[in-house]
Order: C-alpha cells, then structure tokens, then sequence
C-alpha cells in the first residue's frame, strides 16, 4: 500500500430530479486494496460506483486517478482508463460465446476484419489466468449463474483493468460460488489490481477487504481498516442506530398439521422431499442455489408438475395444477424479485391486490370492484402501507411499501399456508423490520408459514425448524436458533452427507466437462455437422427438387432452372438484407412496397425526366436507402419495434409507389440501353443478374462474419441494454440495419426493373414474406442474436424452388399463399422442436 | 360504470381520449370547408355504415393489443368467414344459419392462431404473419377466386339494408356489440387477465392468471369479432369477394393506437378505439371526396398509426 491516495475522490455531487443520491463525498483509494463500500439500500454506493465508471456524470466534484485528473464521459472512456465496472445486474449477451462477450464493443480487429483468432486466444489466457475450466467458445446460455458472474469479470479483465468496481457481485451466487469468487478476488489482488467491493453481506466483506468505507444517506461517514473493526462495531455506523440481534420473535402456538408433503419427486431436480408444516408454525428452508429449493416452492404453489408423492392440505390430498388452484387450496406465494415477478408497478395498489384476489370476488367471470378495493383497503391499513390512497400507483411507492404491497397481495388470497421466497430482497433495514414483525403477527394468528431466505440469519432469527437442502434432497432438520456454521456445514460442507465430493469448488464443473470430452470427437463434430440448420435445409431442397424433376417434365430443364435462378437473385438479395434485420432482433415487412416504390421511381426519371438508366438506377437505389432510413429514423425517434412501424410505412410507400406510377405500369424505358442487359445477357447459361446477386452475396457474408459492425448488431439483437453498456451505439445499430435493408431492396429492385424492362404495380407484394420465410427457414432465429448468411441463401433456394414447382404443377395462386404460411409455421415449429429437444438432453 | 383502467391513469386515458375528440372535430371541421357533399345525411350515414365491420374487429383488437400482441390476420379470417357464408347460402342453407357457421368459421381460425402461438412460444404477430396467407390462400382456393354473388333473397339481407331513420340497422346492431364489449373489457377477470400479462407476464403467472389458456381465449375471441363482423358485412353486401378484407389490420390496429392503448399492452379502452375508428374512417371518406386515389386512403392510415404513436410517446414524455 505504497500508493495511498491512488484513486481520489473529492467533494463529488450528483442529485436526481430533487434526490441528492452523492452528497460532498471525498475519500480515497489505495493501489491494490479491496475496498470494500457499505451502506444501506439508498445510501447512494451505487450512484458513486456508476459516477466512477462512466455511467453518470456528476454534478459537480472530481476525481483523480494516480494523480491525473479523471473524468469519464461514458463507460468506453472509463475502460480506455482502466477502470470497470462489474453491474449489479448480469449484463450478458446469453447467445455469444463467452469469448464474444468478453470482446463485446471492443472487438479486436485486424486490417478492418474481426480477428476471431486472436480474440479466442486471448479469452482463453484470461480465463486459464482465473483457474476457471470454461472454454471461451461456449454460448452463455449453457453456462451456470456462478460461471457467468466469471465471465463478466474476465471482461473487465480484458480491458486490462486497474481499478476493477463490482457491484453486489454475489447477490445471485450460491455459497460454493462466493467462495471462488474470493479466491479470483484474491488472485486479482496479487496481481496489483484495486477492487472496489459493494456488498450487503457484511460477514463476507470483511472476509476479503482490507479497508472499509461506510455511507450513508449520500454522504461519507467514515474509513476503517478491517483489523481496527468488526461487524457489530460497522452495523451502528451504517444505521446510526444500535442493533443487536435481527429480530425477537415471540412464541407462537403451535397447532394442526397444514400442509403434509410426503416423498415429493419433481422431474430429477427434487427427489423424496417429506416434511410437514403446522399451523402457527414458522419452517425456513435453507441451501445452496439449485438445491431445488425454487423447485419444490414452485411444485408447491401449482407452477411445477409434480412427478410422484403426495401433498396433503388439512388432510386432504391436493392436486395442485395452477397457481390459482394452490391459492383456492389455502396455499399462497410471495414471489422474491417484486418488480419481475411480483407486481404490476404502473397498476394501483388495488388492482394489484386484486388480481390474485380475483378467484375470491370475481362472479361468473365478472368483477366485483368494490369489494376488491374494501378488501385491499383493509390491507393497506393493516400492513401499513404509506400512500394517500389505494388508488396510488405502485410505482410511486417506495420499495418497503412496494414490498408490503406485495404481500398483502397474497395474504389477502385469506391462505392457511404462506410462502415466503426472500421476502426482504432489496429491502432497506427498516422495512425489514416491519417485514419480519408481519411475519411475526400472522404466525401469531395460526397461519402455516414456509420462509425462504438468501440471508441465513433471517432464517434463524424467524424460523422454529430450518429444513436443510441440498442436492435436491432433504438432508436434515434443526432447530430454529441454530448458529449459522452448523447449518453452512450441512448446506455446503460436508456433514451429514457422503464425502466423495470433495471440497474444492472447481471439481464440479470438471467432471461435467469431462463427460463431454468422452464422446469421441469425430461423432460430436458429425452430430454438430448435421445438426447443423444449414445442411438439414439444403437435404429438404435436394429432396425437394429431385421430387419435382421426377414429377413433373418441364423442371430439370436449362430454361427453367435460370427462371428460378432469376426469380431468386431479386428475392436473395432482400432476404440477405432481413437476415441483418432479424439479427437486430427487427422485422421489416415494408420490403416488398419499399421495392416496387424504388422501382416505379427509378423508371419514372428515366422515361420521364429522360435520365441515363444508370444514373436513374442510381438514383432508385438512394430514393429505396431514404425510405429504409425514414423506417430507421421513425423506430428509434419512437422508440417502437420495426416492426410496428414498418407495418405503417409499408401502406405509406405503397401510396408513393402509386402516386409516382399513377397506377399504371411504367414501360417504354430506353431498353437498346447496356443496364438492361444485366437481364438479358447470361453467361454460361447463367444470368448476369444471378451473377450480381451471388456478388452481392459473397459481399453480405463477409460483412456478416468479418466485420464489427455486424458483431455490434447482434449484439444489440441479443441483449440491447447490455450492448448500450458495452459502449455499442443501439440507436445507430437500429438505423443503420434499416439503411442497409433499403439499400439492399434498392440494388434488388434496379435488378428487377432490369429484367422485367417496366415498372409494374404489382411486384414485390409479397416478397416481405418469402424473404421473412426464407430466413426463419435458413436458421436464423426471432429476435435477434444470430444468424446466418448461408442459411437464407439455401431457404430463399428452398422457397423459390418449390413456388415454381407449384406453378408447374398448375396450382393456382391460392395454393401458393396457403404454402408460404405453411412453410413459415412449420419452420418456426421445428426450430421449437429443436430447442426443446436440446433442453430436454 | 366503474372502470378500472381510467381509475389507475385516470389523467392519461383522459388526455388521450381528449385528444382523440379534437382530432376528430378538427378532420370533420376540415374535411366540410374542403368538400360539400361531406357534411350531409346522405354521406354521414353511408359513413356509419362502413364503420360497421371496423368497429367490431377493432374492439376484438382491443383485447388483442392490451395483451402486447397483434393480430393481423383479422382481414383474412373476415373473408374466409364471409366467403364460407356465401358459399352455404348458395348450396341453399339458410342464411341465419349460415352465419352461425360464419361466426365459427372466425372462432376456429382465431383458435388456431391461439393454439399455434401458445405452443410455439412466438409472438401473435409473427404467428398471423403466417396464418394470413393460409387463410387468404384457402379462400381463392376454394372460391377459385370468383366472387359469390346472386344470394337468394331472405329476411337476412332485407335486414342488412333496411334502417332505422338515416342509420342502418346493422349499425345499431354494432353499436349493441360494441357496448357490451367495452363493459365486459373492464369489468371481466378475463380482460384484467390480458392487461395483467401485457404488463408483466410474470407477475400474470404467480397471481394465479393461466396464461397459456388466456392465450388462445386472446385468439380467439379476436376471431369471434372477425365471424361476427363478416356476418354484418354480408347481410348488408349481399355478396363476397376473393380479396376483400386486406388491410382491415392496419386499419383496427390504428383505431386501437389511436384510442390510447399502449403498443406493448397493459392498457387499452373499447371506447378510445371507437374513437380511432372514427378518426380513420371519416379522414378515409374525406380524402375519397377529394378525389384522391384509394392507394392514399390506405397510406393515410399508415401515416395515422405512426402519428398516433408519436402523440402518444410525445405526450407520455411530457408527462413523465
């Protein structure tokens, strides 16, 4: 700790609307420590944290760092300064390999090309540099919560951090997984990088910092070092009041059995779970995350099948289906996370409580608004709720009152058995408090309650029994004060339990991998090769076409083979241009309009206005990239999906499509010109137009694989915000993928025009669903992430192919609608298919 | 009437319905210093007359957008029900009864959409995207893309053209629907269902909402909307056409908009949809007496849904 004030900050302020979340806050870093940041819900440490990284920029104040002066305006200029920060909240892109994520908005590129190469390699040091077994080419959604928490952190890494932020990093990590992440922030530490440590589990925190700084309501109180405090000496200072113990509960009487589960199996998550819940009675249940815990609460509460055993309410078997049917059985849950699955926050209070309230008051499926709005009133004034009326939306409450909103929604449902699932998450002490009393009170009143808790301490402070969890089995059960050691040697050390697995962290990942690497190679990449969606769509056009060339005379014929060459060259081109869209994660349904407006413009400069075909294509080209720029502009200024306002727009350029033409065909274009020879002339049997159009897209997959643009764009059709994080300009990425799907329709319709040698009224309805068809049926998913270049190639084969043999067959155009919707449904069902499958593997 | 929704946002959902009522006079105020032949009886009745078939799909629409979804296969089930009418009424079936099949035809067709969208786990509007051409396609097919005219002559279509005072019959019969619909949308556990799950699909799920099922009701009641409105349609038409029905999506999704509901579901009022419906219907009929190409028509309604958009994002902005 030679560098004492490596990192400073002085007077620093930042307000929101009338909030001074920083208040004057001036204390410093040293080089290499872990400084750990304490404070209450709302005493502005993640406000400081996000000054520091870029996020906000403060008021007034400044920051010096080794001794420069440091002011970030976004987070790509904190990282260019080495400092980075790990949020609170994962901020992945689950579709991309790990190695993707953590060269996300920074990819390495070599002469303009993305250097995949050197970004795996490099992805690699840096997670073999944290002893951590993931390979940097695995998707993120076959990773655990722990193994993402690494991989964001090895992303900061990359940038080569010196002062590294996390922000509650453990929040979501299981016991066994806070432990390696300690052993990474240890490892870090030796390597001289600063951390800077925001946590609410004070145990830990002095585990691993070495110096501590504490806030509250804004403002710096005080930095201490670990040796000269202690937990209780720090909880005082956060509070500015004294606390000993959580809570004190009185002792309620303990009555009948309510809820009697016997030899409970849920799909091989949980297996012979048995334990009994009486009335009055408070049972915390206790393990590591996946224990199956989540499973058996949701089994418990109708979200979950459950495979075999029994579950008895008051003696009577239930067979629980829906989350309605466990409430109408006396069984109800308080979801932990209140804003993802808990409330509706821009609802009233009433409506709120309502809607779980609704089996109760609601008559022959017609509401009942008075008596909800007593019942919830009621409620309100029972649990405290501070607003002027129930009336109020949830959002303006503050989040003890969201809380208490919360569960006065269930226990309104009037249930003899109440779940609770983290019923303080997110809580600041003093709601805690009022939380913990409730409890208190309605177990006073004989009501069965099940507690759920990510804080031990919770647990044992409330709880009469703790059932302890772990691998998906029950495996023992203690009594309510319990010291917290004993339970964590059940729950993750070794008691009571065989003592194969041994104790260092890491093991389990290993023997997981190590059951893939058995499967020989040469079958993986086989099964990896035909699973592949690109092959199997080119088996279902092999089969496809031999089919055809059987059935029918005409279609093995040169003549025709370049009429579906042609058809397709106009149609590849405007489905390469949605394959962009669609890894957006945008649909664009103007295409077919945007192409027939382009084409209609262009003839009209040229018969008209007398332009040389070129410079009127030239012209059409620009005239179709406005229009994809005016989709562009109107998504991002109205922040909507595309393809709500393509919808719009596609009426709107069928109207200029028609004002241009007047609604008649554009012919007599000077036709002795070279342009149309593009759709003439064919070289080796082969169409110019085939040919551009295969240019065009050898042009489109290399921008597709090789360039960071594109990388960008999935990345912000994989998870937007996290892109926005990551320094990726969304708003740009959403416009310039419209730009490019104009300029795409625009190069499509110069070479329509060119064959058909007039500009009708008619083409290009339509094409948005061929081209939409073909990419879905190529591979690439629905909302965004991925895609592939090929894949929409072989599926507008597919697709053109197949429409011609209809026209063989003499089907009329009825028939050919019917299939492409068909084509559309079923592609959609197999990519379900195939996904299910896999989940299920 | 107690309304749920305008008690959670009751300044917003007034604000907009206002603004919807200012938009309309504005367009008529217009529209009859532009054109004579607006402001008479003659055309104000042939106005409410076209509404008819709107007003129905529209409120179905209702449902659908405060779900967070869209349906755009509305035009394409309407026609397959009016075709199958047709093609009953003339191998000789009584028309009453054959509108019973009608009304089923949009119910299964909304079904499927519902049982595909459930299953699939995809969003309604890439789902329609692909029943819309099955349905437009089985239609020609069958019809072989002739139109059904020369219906025989019943109390069904007498009814169809008759009215009451200047305003069709068939309008009152919408305005009945209409009614109830925009009671049974605030005031129905399954309507608070669809707001819940376009709010926050999760919390839908724990406070006991089966949203699978709620899913495919969605669907299906939007279909319902579609048969019933083909069955006005026809009793007034007296025939139907191969293609008719395209772009009635645009159309009800616009009205939906334009009455205030938010695009990503959760909110939504039968009655501010009435009032889209107005708005587009009455800016279509002007532009036709000015003499502008039907093209246009469509394109003001392209123009109206991101309008709409726009004064409300604008709006909530201000607000917020």
């Amino acid at each position: 700790m030679e560098n004492e004030n490596f990192f400073e900050i002085r007077n620093l302020n930042k307000s929101f609307n009338r909030i001074h979340a920083v208040n004057d806050v001036s204390f410093s870093i040293a080089k290499g420590e872990v400084h750990a940041l304490l404070g209450e819900n709302g005493a502005g440490k993640s406000t400081l944290m996000n000054l520091l990284a870029g996020v906000y920029k403060p008021d007034s104040g400044e920051m010096l760092f080794d001794g420069k002066p440091y002011n970030p305006e976004n987070t790509s200029q904190a990282r260019e300064n080495r400092v980075s920060i790990v949020f609170q909240e994962l901020s992945l892109f689950t579709l991309q390999t790990a190695s993707d994520n953590i060269f996300a908005g920074k990819e390495l590129t070599r002469t303009g090309r993305l250097d995949r190469r050197g970004m795996a390699e490099r992805s690699g040091e840096i997670l073999k540099e944290m002893e951590l077994d993931i390979d940097s080419e695995t998707p993120i959604k076959n990773l655990s919560i722990g193994q993402r928490q690494w991989v964001e952190i090895a992303r900061a890494l990359a940038d080569d951090a010196r002062v590294l932020i996390l922000d509650e990093p453990n929040s979501a990590l299981n016991i066994y997984e806070t432990k390696i992440l300690f052993k990474i922030i240890a490892r870090l530490k030796e390597k001289g990088i600063t951390i800077i440590y925001i946590s609410h589990r004070l145990d830990e925190v002095f585990e691993i910092a070495d110096r501590i700084t504490i806030m509250r309501d804004g403002q710096y109180i005080v930095t201490l070092k670990k040796e000269e405090s202690s937990v209780d000496t720090v909880i005082p200072i956060m509070l500015n009041r004294k606390t000993t113990k959580l809570f004190e509960r009185t002792q309620s009487e303990v009555g009948e059995n309510v809820l009697d589960v016997q030899d409970v199996c849920v799909s091989d998550e949980i297996a012979d779970i048995s334990f009994k819940v009486a009335s009055g009675e408070v049972v915390g249940l206790c393990g590591l995350a996946g224990c199956g815990i989540e499973t058996i609460l949701q089994a418990l509460f109708g979200l979950r099948g459950i495979n075999s055993g029994s579950v008895k309410m008051m003696d009577r078997e239930i067979f629980l289906r829906s989350a309605e049917n466990a409430m109408r059985s006396g069984i109800s849950m308080v979801p932990s996370d209140r804003r993802e699955a808990g409330l509706i926050l821009d609802w009233s209070i009433t409506d709120n409580i309502a809607m779980s309230l609704s089996f109760i008051t609601a008559r022959y499926g017609i509401l009942n608004h008075k008596r909800d709005r007593d019942i919830s009133s009621s409620y309100a004034k029972q649990l405290n709720i501070v607003t002027e009326s129930v009336r109020t939306k949830v959002l303006q409450l503050s989040g003890g009152n969201q809380q208490k909103v919360l569960l006065a929604k269930w226990l309104a449902t009037n249930p003899k058995l109440l779940i609770l699932d983290d019923p303080t998450r997110g809580v600041d002490v003093g709601a805690k408090k009022e939380v913990y009393e409730l409890i208190d009170s309605i177990s006073k009143q004989g009501l069965a309650v099940i507690l759920m808790s990510s804080e031990i301490d919770e647990l044992t402070s409330l709880s009469d029994r703790i059932i302890l969890f772990r691998d998906g089995r029950i495996i023992h059960e203690i009594e309510g004060g319990a010291d917290k050691e004993t339970i964590l040697k059940y729950i993750a050390g070794d008691a009571g339990i065989n003592k194969e697995k041994a104790s260092d962290p890491t093991d389990g990942a290993k023997s997981e991998r190590g059951s893939n690497e058995a499967e020989s190679q040469v079958y993986a990449r086989l099964r990896k090769f035909f699973m592949m969606r690109e092959v199997g769509v080119f088996m279902a056009f092999l089969v496809v076409a031999c089919l055809f060339s059987i059935f029918i005379d005409g279609f093995m014929t040169q003549n025709n083979a370049s009429i579906i060459l042609k058809q397709m060259s106009v149609l590849g081109i405007i489905t390469f241009g949605m394959t962009f869209v669609f890894a957006t994660g945008e649909v664009d349904v103007s295409v077919g309009w945007l192409l027939n407006a382009a084409m209609s413009f262009a003839a009209m400069l040229m018969v008209k206005y007398s332009f040389s075909p070129w410079a009127g294509a030239a012209a059409g080209v620009c005239f179709a990239m406005l229009l994809g720029a005016c989709n562009g502009v109107l998504a991002i200024s109205l922040n909507l999906p595309t393809i709500v306002v393509t919808l719009g727009t596609m009426t709107i350029f069928r109207g200029f499509a028609l004002s241009i033409n007047h609604g008649r065909t554009i012919s007599g274009l000077p036709t002795e010109n070279s342009f149309f020879d593009l759709g003439r002339t064919a070289v080796g049997g082969i169409s110019l137009l085939t040919v551009v159009a295969l240019a065009v897209f050898a042009l489109c997959l290399w921008v597709f694989y090789k360039t960071k643009f594109s990388r960008h764009l999935l990345l912000n059709g994989d998870n937007s915000s996290a892109a926005e994080k990551c320094g990726v300009n969304i708003k740009k990425c959403r416009f310039s993928v419209m730009l490019v799907s104009g300029f795409l329709v625009g190069i499509a319709s110069m070479l329509s025009l060119s064959n058909l040698t007039a500009a009708d009224t008619t083409t290009g309805g339509g094409y948005e669903l061929a081209a939409i068809g073909a990419v879905i049926v190529g591979g690439t998913k629905m909302g965004g992430g991925s895609g592939t270049i090929w894949g929409s190639l072989i599926g507008i084969v597919l697709i053109t192919t197949i429409q011609n043999g209809l026209v063989f067959l003499g089907l009329q155009i009825g028939w050919r609608s019917v299939f492409i919707g068909m084509i559309i449904i079923i592609a959609i069902s197999i990519d379900f298919l195939v996904q299910k499958h896999r989940t299920s593997i | 009437m107690i309304d749920a929704v305008s008690e959670k946002s009751s300044f917003q959902i007034k604000w907009s319905n206002y603004s919807i009522l200012i938009g309309i006079m504005l367009v008529v105020l217009i529209f009859s210093a532009v054109t004579d032949t607006f402001l008479t009886v003659r055309n104000i009745s042939r106005l409410l007359r076209q509404m008819v078939v709107f007003m129905i799909i529209a409120s179905g629409m209702t449902f659908v957008v405060s779900t967070g979804e869209m349906d755009i296969s509305v035009g394409a089930i309407y026609n397959l029900s009016m075709n199958i009418m047709g093609f009953l009424i003339l191998s000789g079936l009584n028309p009453w009864f054959a509108s019973i099949a009608g009304v089923c035809t949009g119910l299964l067709c909304g079904f499927l959409n519902g049982v595909l969208t459930m299953t699939l786990g995809i969003r309604a509007i890439i789902i329609t995207l692909g029943t819309v051409n099955i349905f437009k396609g089985i239609t020609l097919v069958f019809t072989n893309a002739h139109g059904i005219g020369n219906l025989m002559q019943s109390n069904f279509f007498e009814f169809g053209k008759s009215s009451i005072g200047p305003v069709a019959s068939i309008f009152y019969v919408a305005l009945l629907i209409v009614t109830i619909t925009a009671w049974y949308f605030n005031n129905s556990k399954i309507c608070r269902d669809f707001r819940a799950m376009g709010s926050n699909i999760k919390a839908a799920v724990y406070s006991g909402v089966p949203v699978k099922k709620r899913i495919v009701q969605n669907l299906t009641i939007m279909g319902f909307f579609c048969g019933l409105s083909s069955v006005l349609a026809l009793s007034y038409i007296g025939s139907a056409a191969p293609e008719a029905g395209s772009g009635y999506e645009m159309l009800a999704i616009t009205a939906v908009v334009a009455g205030g509901a938010n695009v990503n579901g959760g909110d939504g009022s039968v009655w501010g949809t009435m009032g889209g419906i107005v708005l587009i219907t009455v800016i279509r009929n002007g532009l036709m007496l000015m003499g502008l190409s039907p093209a246009w028509q469509e394109a003001a309604t392209g123009f109206l849904l991101i309008g709409a958009i726009a004064v409300q994002k604008l709006s909530k902005r201000s607000a917020g």
